[in-house]
């Protein structure tokens, strides 16, 4: 196995400038991204044209489908005249209370309700036939139930929307306890780590992706049975503004709240996402 | 390396079997009886499934059910009672990654200190000794992500090391580098337990990679694992690259690979499932 060098330099020298090939390479990424954002805005402005354009020209009914410029003057006046203002924020803050109360308890709850499924073997075997049991059900089936126990009102809508939170933080919390690279489990041990030095610097932070989608999942649940609880028991709420003006056929109103709902939705999402950023920096998405 | 004659760790008569997924016994190792003493570097190859990592699991305290006895000799550590408090009886570097990505790596080292209850100023030496040792010293601050796979696995010898472990586990921790990232952490190695005068039980499937670092190597006899083989390995003091060259170097990893082979053609004829059209390995 024995054979010539055929050819060796020390070290090649280098020939030529490459800043003109990288500058080439940041116009197209930078072109590439500006395309990106374009089309981001463009579809959906688009598509309110055409839908403008559709209700002026009579082709889409006007009741129903008002256009969309008649709908933001519309929904103008809930924040220009007083009055109307004073009703939108009482029913932003009946829905927020609802939403942010039963978010709050049900993402604790299954918070360490999850944890201890994940660590403790025996609440997992006597926990996992009734969470698997009652998980699957559309929890809005629940509402009866839930107005039983609790009666008509704030209490009942509060503990189903925490209940929706509830099965989607701790299934995902317990998952993420039990499912997390085994390696870990394996540091912790081999290095014999005290139990709650254990929890606080293993368990917890491998679990921390696995939590931030489960209260991701849990928010939408939530803001689904916010809307839908206050369709059903009238008593206010951006649910409520929305199945009421259409009723009245005061459709406008009811875009304003479907902004709204889906401006929450968003805005949660954010949030969790920048949550999720910041407690568990080393993950990619 | 210099080894003494004294026992760090006596495997006794080690009999493991564990339950497959399907509720079958499986025979992992049998009948184990092995010695490491203090200071030496004993490397464990054999063809895979042949239990060298159940054996390293019962060593590292992360499997506890098993026959036989696994017998430490602390009493053998040299220093007074404070300096052995300081020191877990072992301490494993894995295969994988393990460093821990939402610590830094001076907290990926630290965290080895659970235990130890050492002092303030102790626990800050031991970090700075151990990442120069492994040449990271310019990084403490760094998360793992921001590194290469070569200096996380630096990471995890560091933490490892930093425990002053009676007995350093090794489970194939060079094993997921690339060729020549290995060539250097094998040289960094040796290098590194000559330093730190290391008791090391290193498992490996890469026999050259046993003769490079090992003082001993012991081959084990496909699955249940039982000693096949036990070889003292001269070492010279060369370089792993010098090594190499080295004639005994050649023949040691040929003899040693020609027990093994007849180990892994029995073990792949004897393979249920071997897949369709793979190549038999020669049984020599």
């Amino acid at each position: 196995m024995t054979g010539n060098v055929v050819s060796a330099v020390a070290t090649p020298d280098l020939k030529g400038d490459l800043s003109g090939a990288v500058e080439r390479l940041r116009r197209d990424r930078a072109h590439e991204r500006r395309k990106r954002r374009a089309w981001a805005i463009f579809t959906p402005l688009a598509l309110l044209l055409g839908w403008e354009l559709a209700s002026r020209f009579g082709l889409l009914d006007e009741r129903f489908f008002p256009s969309p410029l008649n709908i933001v003057s519309d929904a103008l006046r809930y924040f220009a005249e007083p009055d109307l203002r004073a009703d939108l924020l009482v029913h932003l803050a009946q829905s927020g209370t609802r939403l942010g109360l039963g978010f709050l308890l049900g993402a604790v709850a299954g918070l360490l309700v999850g944890l201890a499924i994940g660590l403790h073997p025996v609440t997992r075997y006597a926990l996992s036939a009734v969470i698997n049991g009652i998980y699957p059900l559309p929890k809005l089936t629940l509402y009866p139930l839930m107005i039983i126990f609790f009666g008509i009102g704030n209490t009942s809508m509060i503990a189903l929307i925490a209940l929706g939170v509830f099965f989607m933080v701790a299934i995902n919390t317990a998952s993420g306890v039990m499912y997390s690279d085994p390696v870990y489990k394996d540091v912790a041990s081999a290095f014999e780590l005290p139990r709650l030095v254990r929890l606080r610097t293993i368990t917890v932070p491998a679990a921390i992706p696995s939590v931030i989608s489960g209260l991701r999942l849990g928010f939408g649940q939530a803001l689904i049975i916010v809307v839908a609880t206050e369709f059903v028991a009238g008593d206010g709420g951006v649910g409520y503004l929305i199945w009421n003006s259409w009723q009245i056929l005061d459709v406008p109103v009811m875009f304003l709240g479907l902004t709204i709902v889906g401006l929450t939705g968003w805005l949660a999402s954010a949030c969790i996402s920048w949550l999720g950023k910041i407690l568990a920096p080393w993950q990619a998405d | 390396m210099k080894s003494s004659d004294t026992s760090a760790v006596h495997i006794d008569d080690l009999t493991k079997v564990f339950l497959s997924r399907d509720g079958r016994g499986v025979h992992a190792l049998q009948n184990i009886d092995l010695d490491v003493r203090s200071g030496e570097v004993v490397a464990i190859i054999g063809p895979s499934g042949c239990g060298k990592s159940s054996l390293l699991r019962i060593l590292a305290g992360l499997d506890q059910v098993y026959e036989g006895r696994v017998r430490w000799n602390l009493a053998a550590a040299e220093g007074n009672d404070k300096s052995r408090r300081g020191r877990l009886t072992s301490a494993t570097v894995f295969q994988s990654d393990s460093t821990l990505p939402w610590m830094t790596v001076e907290k990926n080292v630290r965290i080895g200190f659970a235990k130890l209850r050492l002092d303030r100023a102790d626990a800050a030496a031991r970090v700075a000794d151990v990442l120069q040792l492994v040449g990271l010293s310019e990084f403490p601050k760094a998360y793992p992500h921001e590194l290469s796979g070569g200096m996380r696995q630096r990471v995890a010898i560091a933490r490892a090391l930093a425990t002053r472990p009676h007995l350093l586990l090794m489970d194939e921790p060079l094993a997921a580098l690339d060729a020549q990232t290995r060539l250097v952490m094998q040289q960094e190695l040796i290098d590194i337990w000559r330093q730190t005068h290391s008791t090391v039980f290193y498992v490996t499937h890469d026999i050259e990679e046993a003769v490079t670092v090992a003082d001993r190597v012991v081959v084990l006899s496909a699955r249940p694992g039982r000693v096949r083989m036990v070889r003292d390995v001269e070492t010279t003091g060369a370089s792993v690259t010098e090594l190499r060259r080295d004639p005994a170097f050649g023949d040691l990893t040929v003899e040693l690979w020609n027990t093994i082979a007849g180990e892994v053609g029995g073990s792949l004829a004897a393979a249920p499932n071997g897949e369709p059209g793979s190549t038999k390995v020669g049984v020599a």
